[in-house]
């Protein structure tokens, strides 16, 4: 993919709004629940454009406010930091600055892990930095038993509202509609600023004068943009419309400013910011926020040496079983209509050339297809059920060894397992991999997946060559063949 | 007081330790750092995968799955394991004997 094809990939669909309807942004880091916050603002229960576990794609909404009516939603792509390195990584900003050509948003509601403040926190201040109008949806609160964080304590800090959201539950959904709507009525700006070193600020103001004009605004944005172009611009980076003006330029300064670690003065001022300011969002400041005991445990059994690759294999056997003998039904009942409607056809027209195409090509070709779906939807039934109890990043970290021998990465897993159903969805779920490389290879790797089209050849081959028999009394002999392929 | 430098992936589990330095190619530390692993920083490492890699941190209160060769970029100071309560990370912190305080 070329670098200026990445930016209008993921442009927003505009789902019917009209030009004055003001836009609001969801950002957050990967898995806090944001997805499910935006199902609640919109109603929105289908996923758009978005295969099991993996927003790939800006996807927008609409929501109704009591009194300002409608307004757009755009759910980004989870993200740790604005700084990037892609073009798919720099839509976050161009989303949240309405650069690019994109539409300029009013409200971005940060959504927050509640249980994982510190590292969800370096966003949200980047944001506050930038001067947007911040509402901050703080999430899952409630699975913080012990020592939770106070909300308020965290208003008063970062200077912008909080509205304490379940967004699984729909809890404080209502509140943060009506802080959506009190923050377009009345904009607000955070006040938080990390203390900067003195080099790192006059680096930043070198940096700010060659921003490009549509770029700027106030000094503290401007500012602000600035970090975010030194430390996101590189020789190898794959960003998309960086004027070579300001490339320039911050390749001089950072050669300039060379025995400095101009990332780490940015990255240590902003958790220095964050460190200090524990004592008054905690009531004790010796214990971070625990990790579940409960979801420790159940770890302990799932990443355990022997048992954990036991529970894997079995759960393997039992999709791909399901795939197989589960599916069968669904697939007989559509066989049994395809062939009723093309004996209704056949009684029905003279012999002909309509006739043979209604019957072989409309009815046979189409139901031809129409088979392999049944298949296809349980296969992203058990990966969305897979991807939502939390087992498929334990899957990443169990299976991640085994992986790189064949040089892939640890998520890969997810579009691999994809594959099984179909290539195509299998080759677009990689994009949420990181690195070009690991793309490239896991999509070189998908096509060799046997996918569900693929899926009936086996199945023939192997009722054609193994008889239906059973493995220790229970095993069907055929589903484990499958498993095995 | 303070053991001689390692790497990440040289810590035992359940070892606690201060990040002293990042190393590797810049995209990769600026990642690293952004997720927490800034110089000064304490980490535990709170479990290795079954086949001995990835490993998995915790930083700041959240969990973090790096591979060996990465972490072995990190250099720490092994940290002394009893100045003080442990944090929540460790297993044994984090049973429900520990007192719950405040309203759920």
């Amino acid at each position: 993919m070329t670098t200026g094809e990445g930016a209008t990939l993921v442009a927003p669909r505009a789902t019917g709004r009209t030009p004055a309807e003001p836009i609001v942004v969801l950002v957050g880091n990967p898995n806090v629940g944001k997805t499910s916050v935006y199902n609640q603002l919109t109603g929105e229960r289908a996923h758009i454009g978005n295969y099991p576990g993996i927003t790939v794609e800006q996807r927008s909404g609409r929501l109704s406010l009591p009194e300002r009516g409608g307004v757009t939603v755009i759910d980004l792509p989870g993200t740790y930091s604005l700084a990037a390195r892609s073009a798919e990584e720099q839509i976050a900003l161009d989303a949240l600055l309405g650069l690019a050509g994109l539409p300029h948003p009013e409200v971005v509601v940060a959504v927050v892990d509640a249980g994982q403040l510190s590292r969800n926190l370096y966003l949200t201040l980047q944001l506050i930095e930038l001067g947007l109008n911040v509402v901050v949806a703080l999430n899952m609160l409630d699975e913080v038993r012990e020592n939770p964080p106070s909300p308020t304590a965290l208003a008063t800090l970062l200077g912008v509202p909080v509205v304490v959201t379940d967004g699984r539950r729909g809890v404080g959904i209502g509140e943060l509609k009506r802080a959506i709507e009190r923050a377009l009525a009345e904009p607000r700006r955070g006040h938080l600023q990390p203390e900067y070193p003195p080099e790192l600020v006059a680096d930043a103001e070198r940096v700010a004068v060659a921003l490009p004009a549509a770029w700027r605004d106030t000094l503290e944005r401007d500012r602000a943009l600035a970090l975010w172009a030194l430390s996101s611009i590189e020789p190898d980076d794959e960003l998309a419309h960086i004027p070579p003006a300001l490339r320039e330029r911050c390749e001089a300064v950072r050669a300039e400013a060379a025995p400095r670690d101009i990332d780490r003065e940015l990255i240590a001022a902003r958790y220095a910011l964050i460190d200090g300011a524990f004592d008054k969002l905690y009531a004790r400041v010796d214990r971070h926020p625990p990790k579940r005991p409960s979801s420790e445990r159940v770890d302990k059994l799932l990443l355990h040496p022997v048992w954990g690759f036991a529970i894997f294999l079995a759960l393997m056997v039992v999709v791909f079983q399901a795939l197989f003998s589960w599916s069968d039904p669904a697939i007989g009942l559509i066989e049994d209509a395809a062939r009723l409607v093309s004996g209704l056809l056949t009684r029905a027209l003279p012999p002909g050339i309509l006739r043979d195409l209604l019957v072989q090509g409309v009815v046979g070709g189409v139901g031809n297809v129409v088979v392999f779906l049944p298949q296809i939807l349980l296969l992203f039934l058990m990966i969305g059920l897979l991807e939502d109890s939390g087992y498929m990043a334990r899957v990443a970290f169990l299976m991640d060894r085994v992986l790189r021998a064949l040089g892939l990465h640890g998520r890969a897993f997810v579009p691999m397992l994809s594959g099984f159903a179909c290539a195509v969805p299998a080759v677009l779920a990689t994009r949420t991999m990181e690195r070009q490389r690991d793309r490239l290879l896991t999509m070189l790797v998908i096509p060799l997946m046997t996918c569900s089209a693929r899926l009936p050849v086996y199945t023939l081959i192997i009722a054609t060559l193994f008889p239906p028999s059973q493995l220790f009394g229970w095993l069907p002999v055929q589903g484990l063949l499958m498993v095995a392929m | 007081m303070t053991a001689p430098e390692k790497n990440l992936a040289e810590l035992q589990v359940a070892e606690v330790a201060s990040v002293e330095h990042v190393g590797g190619e810049r995209s990769f530390r600026r990642r690293l750092m952004e997720l927490g692993l800034v110089p000064g920083t304490r980490v535990e490492l709170k479990a290795i995968a079954p086949l001995g890699d990835p490993l998995e941190l915790l930083v700041r209160g959240s969990s973090l799955s790096i591979r060996r060769a990465e972490a072995a970029l990190v250099r720490v100071t092994p940290g002394v394991k009893a100045e003080a309560p442990a944090l929540s990370g460790s297993p044994r912190a984090a049973l429900p004997t520990a007192s719950v305080r405040g309203a759920p």
